[in-house]
């Protein structure tokens, strides 16, 4: 710690860090703008001035930036004296030579920092009369809309986008007072953390596209905080209602996981909520009917036993719900056997082994991915490795006593301070690209080598039965040696079991050599937001897939299913659902099948919901909107079932009382939920929060604010402010004179504070201290004598099926490929861009060349709305010219539909606005 | 004057028909460095700490101080890099130009002492690009000591290697400074970087860098020759050895005369031949557009560093523009940050924003629609874009004039605005 004096009063502050990080910790109001929390300093928009002096007597002092100056103890600063305060003002005047004055029609308006900082230095009158600098905007894409003129040259958005997230199409260009921020020529940005740039630009050069064709002030959204439902990091947001439909999802600070970032699939993947393919309405047969429905009672009373196929993409809450109402021993996790494969192996390991924080893994000085394409199934763990890949250059630079924040510094030494990345797998990525060690091979091959490498590691590590040793994995377990907290990355996208059984092997071998200062971390990445919530319930014991299909067979059971959207599944249920005598399915998306009982489900968005992310870790989400039509979570869907039935379950009276229920199996989630809202929670800012009188143009009587049914909390009309509430989550970031997303960087400390914060909160699956190897048989005889061994790929727009709902992704999304070697082509007399069939399936596959596929392999990559069986493949049959047409057409056809929606949706929005019927707003009941 | 020791840069310097190897050599051509060769690194460093030479590229840091800040010895990394910063953009500033056209094996030798000295391996030299015979001359020089065995590997027959690159700079006054040197010779946008790290620890391609400049690299193969005393001795003031002095503006004789450090400006005038007749002198600007203006009655001043610094300004590149009555001191000071709003990278915000405002406001003085208010406003960009408050020296260096031109010649300003015009145009 650090005696500093700011104005003549002196402060403790972390020393370290720098003058402007310790100020704003102090909640002091220094404006600035280059700096970011996770970017570091690099001293260009000088905003932050503050005058240092040299001791007591100096009244003179010299002028510094201080997110440029290290705080060191005794030092003697003034952030309120003259010379400071006219240079900071100075400073936003020149800034504001060039900047439009079009706040009222910019969709940053009211969450400004620019605007913000302004107020803050006093800059008022405007001094500057020439002309000012005008540019032409680019079309970035559907996500990001780009309006240079209110640029203020910050370079924060270069900084993020090259340097932080790894980005090549964007950069800064020309020079003076004409510096650019742009692409090369229009086109849509091919980063999938362009979305940050929204939070990242101080202003509104960068914003949010689908949020800005229909904008809304911070102060008129309602807010909630809430747990991304794209992939199992479970990062938090912030999700923002207006009128009755979402608006938007914003990063929610959470100094363990996303810190201050997201992926574009998690910012843009909520709008299936508001999309015209949601299930709003009970359908039995095919009819749309309601609850009071007298065949849908006697349906749900039928005596036959009722099987339960529970959902990686439901609750936990949900999930139990149904294993209880259908019973343990009836309750089926998963249908595919290597899914259950997967999942009881994943269990078993979480068992041994904590995962990896995201904050833990920025920290890795080695790292090995597995046989896992983290960039496309959990793309923010990849941009946390990205920024580990720069620890060898920051201790370098901490021995040459320039601080690791100091980015440019940093940088400059990372090429010759490489943290080693070692990457087994295929196809090209950002990190692939990285590598330091690179080993093209398939999920077995990986796996094997992962054996070896427990086994080079520690003599205990069963060693396979295999090939000789490769000279980089000598090389890579010296690596491993020497590394203080290296970092083993596997997962389920290879769909190999074998990949998460030698991560286990490493990470055991790794806690053998250093049996004191065991800092190693292990993480393994799960395909959906829940699946190892799931995993929990199944450790109760269950139906495999293969069991339930078989007490299916007889017509004698009914089948009831929670919401699965991925093509896969829903092929599969398809032929199962024949066989079961009712069928009855929870489900958020239509999935237009006549012989069932269809129940609408709310989102994410309109119900509370917890779920256990990649780590084990309990979350829980919030609403910030009512259900829409007949939309009920699935848990109040089962508990009235249960009241049918005459069930224990419906029993339940609201969803704390089931949450303790919960917690009478699993004890250790009572610590989350104690700290989940119980009382008051406020989803409006402290403007608005209180204003009742918003819909006085249709009834003078004021509306309830709104209310989450049978929720354990009430909405306060209080408002709150960042920083405050300790352990509570924060629907929004905001406080006082701090609008922008920006006003959290001040409480970083606070954050961090609550007791549970600072545990990294509640891990669902806790360590068992008995380390076990898995001895692994490879079997390396072909399953099928196909021709290839078709390896499966991930795309971060594509292979998540709900985000695929959302219009800005389906805009993105990537169609079918098949990835072959320039070889495979050649002996196949295929080119890059045709298009191809496998065997008898009808869906058509783009065919790409590269360089990074396995021998005798054919990479597929199928979007998660289109089926295909991973299977075989004997022939790739060309695509005739009238198929080829009628793709094209297709395509094309595709694009004019999506804009159309686009506007539909617009009309929608705007009809609602201001006119949408009151019970809309209100909370049920 | 005519012991050609007292003139060590220019004794051989010849722009129409420069030496090539083997003259360069019979007239004592890479002595110095043979010399250098004979002893150790460290030692040449301190030849050169204790000749007290001192940056010609207008900073005036003491050049052994510099190179002893890089890493020496075993630990040291495995590579070094020379840079010379041939990028000479100063408006009103031709000497390098003149060295690398008239003596290119001078710069060549003197790199090699520097490199040799610092543990280099691999040297740059980063020329302005519209400096083409410069680069055509440099070109021939290069290859000359290549395959005479004074570049490559194990130069004469020691261990000693370095490899010496031509660089011809993309543009970019900005370039000059050494960081955004740095950055623009490892192809990513001439920025300037953050110091610490100071670039002979982590410079260019993360490695140990020094960057000097081609006059004070010119000066290293007499000071290895004669010896440092020697060199101490050429001065006629307090700063060590010869300096190569010019003039431009409208002067009968505008030129480059190399004479001992600390020469009078009245005698660098009178070599010129004085003003052109039926003009007299109003200000001059000692050493290039970024520094202060100083009045007739400074000439006695010796051109040294500490000198002009003392009277306001700095000595910069020694290279004066001296401003006639005739010409409108508005209209010269808005041309010179004309060129310096043109040429700021972009990076911070009171040099991006701040000087084409100042330009903005000087041109609308000029043009006689200023008022006093923008006498005012000029007056609180000249503090904004001061010492201190700037990323790099660029901003307080464009500020210079200006604001000694406000000074100076407070009252052409103020009948710019109270006559709506320029004098000097009506």
């Amino acid at each position: 710690m650090a005696k500093i004096f700011v104005d003549n009063q002196q402060y403790t502050v972390r020393d370290g860090q720098n003058l402007l990080q310790a100020c704003l910790s102090l909640k002091m109001d220094l404006p600035y703008f280059c700096w970011h929390p996770a970017m570091g300093a690099v001293g260009a928009c000088r905003q932050c001035a503050m005058t240092q002096y040299q001791d007591e007597n100096d009244n003179r002092g010299r002028l510094i930036v201080a997110c440029m100056t290290p705080v060191s103890d005794g030092m003697r600063v003034s952030m309120q004296q003259p010379a400071e305060q006219e240079f900071r003002e100075q400073v936003i005047g020149a800034l504001m030579t060039h900047h439009p004055h079009d706040c009222p029609v910019c969709a940053e308006g009211g969450e400004c920092h620019l605007q913000d900082m302004t107020v803050m230095t006093g800059h008022s009158v405007r001094h500057y009369k020439g002309k000012k600098t005008t540019f032409e905007n680019q079309q970035l894409g559907p996500l990001i809309k780009h309006e240079m003129n209110r640029c203020i040259t910050c370079y924060r958005c270069e900084r993020f986008y090259k340097d932080y997230a790894g980005g090549t199409d964007l950069s800064a260009q020309a020079s003076k007072n004409h510096v650019y921020f742009g692409r090369q020529s229009d086109g849509t940005l091919q980063s999938e953390f362009a979305g940050n740039l929204v939070e990242v630009c101080p202003t509104g050069v960068f914003t949010d596209k689908p949020f800005g064709d229909h904008y809304s002030r911070k102060w008129d959204l309602q807010s909630a905080p809430s747990i991304c439902q794209h992939c199992a990091v479970g990062c938090n947001t912030s999700v923002s209602e207006r009128y009755g439909s979402v608006r938007r999802v914003t990063n929610r600070f959470n100094a363990h996981l996303n810190s201050y970032f997201l992926c574009d699939r998690g910012r843009f993947g909520f709008g299936f909520v508001n999309s015209e393919q949601r299930q709003r309405d009970i359908y039995l047969h095919g009819k749309k009917t309601d609850w009071r429905d007298a065949d849908l009672i006697t349906l749900l009373k039928d005596k036959n036993p009722w099987l339960g196929i529970g959902s990686s993409q439901a609750s936990l809450e949900d999930n139990f719900c149904l294993q209880q109402l259908v019973g343990p021993e009836n309750f089926c996790p998963a249908l595919d056997p290597q899914q259950e494969d997967l999942l009881s192996r994943h269990m078993t390991i979480l068992q041994q082994w904590p995962q990896a924080s995201l904050a833990q893994m920025e920290q890795a000085d080695a790292i090995v991915i597995l046989g896992e394409d983290v960039n496309n199934s959990a793309p923010r763990i990849a941009l946390s490795i990205r920024q580990a890949l720069l620890n060898n250059a920051r201790e370098q630079a901490e021995k040459l006593r320039v601080p690791a924040w100091q980015d440019a510094a940093v940088r400059a030494l990372a090429p010759h301070n490489p943290v080693p990345l070692a990457y087994f797998g295929y196809g090209t990525s950002t990190l692939s690209e990285l590598a330091t060690i690179k080993v093209l091979c398939d999920p077995k091959h990986a796996a094997e080598q992962g054996f070896m490498l427990a086994n080079l590691l520690s003599g205990q590590a069963p060693s396979p039965k295999a090939h000789k040793v490769d000279p980089q994995i000598q090389q890579l377990a010296q690596i491993l040696k020497n590394a203080k907290q290296p970092l083993i990355i596997t997962g389920w996208s290879a769909g190999h079991p074998a990949l998460l059984a030698a991560a286990n092997n490493i990470r055991n071998a790794l806690a053998q050599l250093k049996p004191e200062h065991d800092e190693s971390m292990l993480c393994i990445v799960p395909p959906e937001t829940n699946t190892l919530g799931l995993g929990l319930l199944a450790q109760q014991g269950g139906l495999s897939g293969q069991q339930l299909a078989q007490r299916l067979t007889h017509n004698t059971c009914n089948l009831m299913v929670l919401d699965h959207t991925q093509a896969p599944f829903n092929e599969q249920l398809t032929k199962l659902g024949a066989s079961a005598n009712h069928l009855v399915r929870l489900t958020q998306l239509r999935a237009g099948h006549k012989n069932e009982l269809t129940l609408p489900l709310s989102t994410f968005s309109e119900s509370s919901g917890s779920q256990l992310n990649y780590q084990g870790l309990i979350q829980s989400h919030i609403p910030a909107t009512k259900p829409s039509g007949q939309c009920m979570p699935g848990w109040q869907w089962l508990v009235n079932i249960g009241k049918l039935t005459g069930h224990a379950l419906g029993n339940m009276t609201n969803l704390g009382q089931l949450r303790d229920n919960i917690c009478l199996h699993y004890p250790q989630l009572v610590a989350h939920w104690l700290s989940d809202p119980h009382g008051q929670m406020a989803l409006q800012t402290p403007r608005t929060s209180g204003r009742t009188a918003m819909l006085a143009n249709q009834t003078v009587h004021e509306p309830k604010p709104f209310a989450e049914s049978l929720a354990p909390y009430k909405q306060s009309m209080e408002g709150t402010i960042a920083g405050d509430k300790g352990e509570q989550p924060l629907a929004y970031s905001w406080s006082p004179g701090w609008n922008s997303n920006q006003s959290n960087h001040k409480f970083k400390d606070e954050y961090l504070n609550g007791p549970l914060t600072a545990q990294k909160g509640v891990l669902c699956i806790s360590a068992n201290p008995s380390k076990q190897w898995v001895n692994w048989q490879m079997d390396w005889s072909k399953v099928n004598k196909a021709k290839w061994q078709l390896l499966p790929m991930q795309k971060v727009f594509g292979s998540d099926s709900l985000s695929l709902h959302a219009l800005p992704i389906a805009q993105l999304k990537v169609q079918a490929q098949i990835v072959m070697s320039a070889a495979q082509a050649q002996s196949l007399k295929l080119q890059a861009g045709q298009l191809v069939s496998c065997d008898d399936n009808p869906l058509l596959f783009q065919v790409v060349i590269s360089s990074q596929v396995p021998k005798s392999s054919l990479l597929i990559y199928a979007p998660a709305d289109q089926y295909f069986p991973l299977t075989h493949c004997d022939a790739l049959i060309l695509a005739t010219q009238e198929q080829t047409q009628a793709y094209r057409a297709q395509l094309a056809n595709l694009t004019g539909t999506q804009e159309a929606q686009k506007q539909a949706q617009h009309t929608r929005f705007l009809t609602q606005d201001q006119t949408i019927p009151i019970r809309f707003i209100q909370g049920a009941n | 004057m005519n012991n050609p020791t007292d003139r060590p840069l220019s004794t051989h310097l010849d722009v129409e028909n420069p030496q090539n190897l083997s003259a360069y050599q019979s007239t004592g051509g890479y002595q110095g460095f043979s010399n250098a060769l004979k002893i150790s690194p460290q030692e040449v460093q301190q030849q050169v700490t204790d000749s007290n030479l001192k940056g010609r590229g207008g900073a005036g840091f003491s050049t052994g101080m510099k190179w002893s800040f890089v890493p020496m010895g075993e630990n040291a990394p495995e590579h070094k890099y020379l840079v010379c910063n041939a990028d000479e953009m100063e408006p009103g500033t031709f000497k390098d130009r003149w060295l690398m056209e008239g003596a290119p094996h001078l710069l060549i030798e003197g790199m090699l002492i520097a490199a040799y000295a610092i543990g280099a391996d691999v040297a740059y030299i980063f020329l302005r690009g519209e400096y083409r015979l410069c680069a055509t001359r440099l070109h021939q020089a290069i290859e000359e000591a290549y395959a005479a065995g004074w570049l490559g590997e194990n130069i004469k027959g020691t261990p000693y290697t370095l490899k010496l690159h031509l660089h011809t700079s993309a543009g970019r006054y900005i370039c000059g400074e050494e960081t955004a040197l740095i950055n623009a010779l490892e192809g990513k946008r001439a920025t300037p970087r953050a110091k610490p790290p100071f670039p002979q620890v982590v410079g260019l391609f993360g490695r140990p860098t020094i960057v000097n400049n081609c006059e004070t690299l010119c000066n290293l193969p007499s000071i290895l020759k004669h010896g440092s005393h020697w060199y101490t001795q050429l001065t006629a003031g307090t700063d060590s050895g010869s300096k190569i002095y010019g003039i431009s503006g409208k002067v009968k004789n505008a030129g480059l005369w190399e004479l001992p450090m600390g020469t009078p400006a009245r005698e660098i005038f009178q070599l010129a031949g004085g003003m052109q007749d039926g003009l007299t002198l109003r200000g001059w600007l000692p050493g290039g557009a970024s520094t202060d203006f100083l009045m007739p009655e400074h000439l006695d001043l010796p051109m040294e560093y500490d000198a002009i610094a003392k009277a306001g300004s700095r000595m910069g590149t020694g290279l004066i523009i001296a401003l006639d009555d005739q010409h409108c001191p508005v209209g010269m000071i808005l041309n010179l940050l004309q060129f310096f709003a043109q040429e700021s990278c972009g990076w911070c915000t009171p040099c991006r924003d701040g000087l084409p405002w100042a330009v903005e406001i000087l041109t609308r003085i000029e043009s006689g629609h200023g008022n006093q208010d923008d006498m005012d406003t000029l007056q609180q960009l000249c503090g904004f874009m001061w010492i201190g408050k700037t990323f790099c020296a660029l901003a307080p260096g464009a500020v210079e004039p200006l604001r000694s031109g406000m000074k100076y010649f407070a009252d052409d300003f103020q009948q710019h605005i109270d006559h709506k015009g320029c004098p000097h145009r009506q």
